[in-house]
């Protein structure tokens, strides 16, 4: 409609009787950062898990690049470009960094499983052009020295450095984060949040940022979408959000009638 | 049985091929359970129907043909209807999971197992009589026989293998890993697990059903109860114990686990009484013939015993996820040749991926 990279439309989540997410209506412009705040259990997470196909909303529509994909199956909207991060981590414990990485390389394999058997000259060439990918997004996100380790023997900040790498490597342009910067020191999160923006200046990606830390999503967004009990609440600048009285009473609770 | 049998070649040769069959059966079902972690509990059903696929060509087969050639067809009956198996039951057990998955795999086997029973043109519960169509069977021509499904069988264990590991270690292959390790996040990341879960059962059946059609051609009688819940959970046992994707660890296992199950099955090789009767003491006697007995009526329990032993001191099994060559024990006994006998040792690790 707009020109939007990924439009929502009047998205609603019913659990039951809960209405996780009700009405969520957002544009995203090609090549933004988008901010998605709200408290514990305001619907964020129902936002993402609705983009990326893994719950189908109750009503709405959602468009990515002028298509609709409801009803896509997850690695098919993965296949289209949207990646995504999760809140809790979910890497695959027991392969490697690299492997986690290759992974996410597979949607777009060029050799077929009998190539594969058969050791053809296709899966070789195929398996060196995932290698390289593989290798350079694990040096992009400093973790080359890792690459042989399990991934569950990674120090905390390493894993969720190596969420995002995984994410990457599927080749998206639209990245959803999903609370990146949880449980991490104010030093790391600073580097998350230089990392975020070279990547995002380097791959040419559009964002979509779930967090909690205020600081940090008022130094990386441009804009931002507060939601409160499952509406939006609140958009606009971080200037606008966080002297906006709606978005401070989600926050601390309380009347704010005075 | 006397001690003696165990050193007749056609002995030694028919445990070593059904020692390949069991290897073929551990291995496929390594890729399903073990790889791509959907935890099934009817391997013998694949078993079944390659071994009867097979069977049921080689008796009803229409045309005056050469030996070869229909032998061939049984052995691609064989897998092609056990793939067959493999897809039907895969597909609607896609969106079951763990002990769910587990059941009606089970009940599948049974189904499968009941059916022969009541096929009639199968043989039914009688069993079915497979002639030889490769190698007649004469006197002359008996060690022939043994001595090619000797190479057969450990060919086709190789190939087996050959493919398990080429398919692993690819992209396909970290495809069907990735199910196992987290279904939501491997599908999140762009693996269409649906797909990747067919093909995993479909390969693991098709493999089992190639066991099967061995089996058939090589015993020469087959017969529904061969296929039941018990030989089922041997081959689980050989790929649990060996470490849930592992080869070698599988492969390991299934020797050890053939075997011990053998020796006692077979009145411990009848070496017990053997000694006795040399030493020639009454009570001895009696104690070796009591030992014989409890170990055939009673092998199960000791079993049973031994494998509740090893999962309390290995609950991963042998290996885990890894290969033999990955482990801590290995590297340091390599190490140690390589240190100990220069230039002797250096093969330890070689030819290993």
């Amino acid at each position: 409609m707009s020109g939007g990279i990924l439009e929502c439309r009047n998205l609603t989540m019913r659990f039951g009787g809960l209405v996780a997410v009700d009405r969520f209506d957002e544009t995203l412009v090609e090549g933004e950062l988008l901010g998605l705040i709200g408290p514990n259990g305001a619907g964020k997470t129902t936002v993402f898990n609705m983009i990326t196909g893994v719950y189908q909303p109750s009503s709405g529509d959602i468009f990515y690049r002028g298509g609709s994909i409801i009803g896509l199956k997850p690695h098919r909207i993965t296949a289209g470009g949207i990646a995504r991060t999760f809140q809790n981590i979910r890497l695959f414990d027991d392969l490697s960094v690299l492997d986690n990485v290759r992974l996410a390389c597979h949607h777009r394999v060029s050799y077929g499983i009998l190539d594969a058997v058969f050791r053809r000259y296709k899966f070789h060439e195929g398996e060196k052009e995932i290698l390289r990918r593989s290798t350079e997004l694990l040096e992009l996100m400093e973790l080359s020295s890792r690459s042989k380790d399990l991934a569950k023997n990674l120090p905390y900040g390493e894993q969720r450095r190596l969420e995002i790498a995984r994410a990457l490597a599927t080749g998206p342009s639209l990245l959803m984060l999903d609370e990146p910067a949880a449980g991490m020191n104010p030093q790391e999160k600073e580097d998350l949040s230089e990392l975020v923006g070279r990547i995002r200046k380097n791959l040419d990606l559009t964002v979509l940022l779930i967090e909690h830390d205020m600081a940090f999503v008022m130094g990386l967004c441009e804009r931002i979408v507060v939601l409160d009990y499952g509406k939006i609440i609140c958009r606009g600048t971080p200037k606008e959000v966080r002297t906006d009285p709606k978005v401070i009473r989600a926050y601390l609770g309380g009347s704010v009638d005075a | 049985m006397s001690f003696g049998d165990i050193f007749s070649y056609n002995f030694v040769v028919y445990h070593l091929i059904s020692v390949g069959i069991f290897a073929m059966l551990a291995l496929s079902l390594n890729l399903i359970n073990g790889y791509a972690g959907m935890f099934s509990l009817g391997h013998q059903a694949f078993w079944a129907v390659g071994a009867y696929g097979a069977g049921a060509v080689i008796v009803h087969f229409p045309f005056q043909a050469p030996g070869v050639v229909v032998f061939g067809s049984s052995l691609l009956a064989g897998i092609g209807l056990a793939a067959l198996a493999g897809f039907v039951i895969g597909v609607p057990c896609l969106r079951l999971r763990g002990d769910y998955l587990a059941i009606a795999t089970l009940g599948f086997a049974e189904i499968v197992r009941i059916l022969l029973n009541n096929f009639d043109w199968v043989g039914g519960s009688r069993g079915l009589a497979i002639p030889r169509v490769l190698i007649e069977k004469t006197p002359a021509t008996e060690v022939w026989f043994y001595l090619f499904f000797l190479v057969f069988t450990v060919a086709m264990t190789g190939l087996t293998v050959l493919v398990c590991r080429n398919l692993i270690h690819s992209s396909h292959g970290r495809a069907i890993v990735s199910i196992r390790e987290d279904e939501v996040a491997s599908e999140l990341i762009g693996v269409n697990v649906t797909y990747y879960k067919v093909v995993a059962f479909l390969i693991g059946a098709a493999f089992a059903g190639l066991a099967g059609a061995i089996h058939a051609n090589f015993f020469g009688i087959i017969s529904p109860k061969d296929f039941g819940i018990m030989p089922g959970i041997l081959i689980l046992l050989m790929v649990v114990l060996g470490g849930m994707g592992s080869m070698s660890g599988t492969l390991l296992a299934t020797v050890i686990l053939y075997f011990v199950q053998q020796i006692l099955k077979l009145k411990l090789f009848g070496l017990p009484s053997t000694i006795a009767s040399a030493i020639g003491w009454p009570p001895l006697m009696r104690l070796a013939d009591t030992m014989e007995t409890l170990a055939v009526d009673r092998w199960q329990v000791f079993f049973a015993i031994l494998l509740i032993l090893l999962m309390i001191s290995a609950p991963q099994g042998f290996f885990g996820k890894r290969e033999i060559w990955d482990t801590a024990a290995y590297k340091k006994l390599a190490g140690l040749f390589r240190s100990g006998g220069r230039g002797s040792g250096s093969a330890a690790g070689e030819g290993k991926t």
